[in-house]
């Protein structure tokens, strides 16, 4: 007797993606691996923030990463900006700037976390898995 | 068009916030992310509550009930979300714990 054929589409896991925002380039270094050993694929990063939406309609990423002090736009009105047009997208700010103000904003913006510098990598890492909990999965 | 609630300016309808005051326009739902309008009860998206648990109950045991609460009730009973969020923060030497803590995320390492 012959297995019957499936035709249903096989399940694949594809890794959930990262766009990576910070002038320096050793912090987007560090980030980039940090996110790549959690299971994060990097499609993306930038010195600034100031294509932060194109950037983001072009990948579609399952996360953001973003510093706040940077040339141009600020990172947290940018985080501001991108999730009144996007409020599903995924921001984590990672930044040395720790007024108050500035962190409630990005709180009632929408971000889900605000990750301070110096990154403690195995911290880091928990935070971008507790946020982006689910590999996306497609087929 | 949305029509800003603190100053009555009309923005484009991708807007999250009023440009010309700054003010929010929309309530993203914490849990699955959904933009409801400013003044929502409940999210669209999932159902649920978009009052902080601890002022819904407040409310409760009060006069009114969060869902008989109008408008003005429901902008106080923001302003006070927003307050106790305020409090969660200390006033200088802000620590990655006191983050974790306001951004709800118990991370285990």
């Amino acid at each position: 007797m012959t297995q019957a054929m499936t035709t249903e589409p096989i399940p694949v896991m594809l890794p959930p993606t990262a766009l990576v925002i910070d002038d320096s380039a050793i912090q987007r270094s560090m980030l980039k691996r940090i996110l790549t050993e959690a299971g994060f694929r990097v499609v993306g990063e930038a010195p600034t923030a100031d294509g932060l939406v194109r950037l983001y309609e072009h990948h579609r990423p399952d996360l953001v990463t973003l510093d706040i002090v940077m040339p141009g736009v600020d990172g947290a009105e940018a985080a501001a900006d991108l999730l009144g047009r996007y409020p599903e997208a995924t921001v984590v700010m990672c930044t040395s700037l720790t007024t108050r103000e500035k962190i409630l904003a990005c709180q009632r913006a929408g971000v889900r976390h605000y990750l301070l510098k110096p990154i403690v990598a195995d911290r880091a890492a928990a935070i971008f898995r507790h946020v982006v909990p689910r590999a996306k999965r497609s087929v | 068009m949305q029509i800003c609630a603190a100053c009555d300016h009309s923005n484009t309808p991708a807007r999250g916030y009023c440009a010309a005051c700054g003010h929010m326009l929309r309530l993203v739902c914490r849990s699955c992310r959904f933009a409801n309008d400013h003044g929502d009860r409940f999210c669209g998206g999932c159902g649920l509550s978009l009052l902080m648990p601890a002022v819904a109950r407040t409310v409760a045991g009060g006069k009114s009930s969060a869902a008989s609460a109008t408008s003005a009730e429901l902008d106080e009973l923001f302003a006070a979300s927003s307050a106790m969020q305020d409090d969660m923060l200390p006033a200088s030497g802000v620590t990655q714990d006191d983050l974790d803590r306001l951004f709800g995320a118990r991370v285990r390492q």
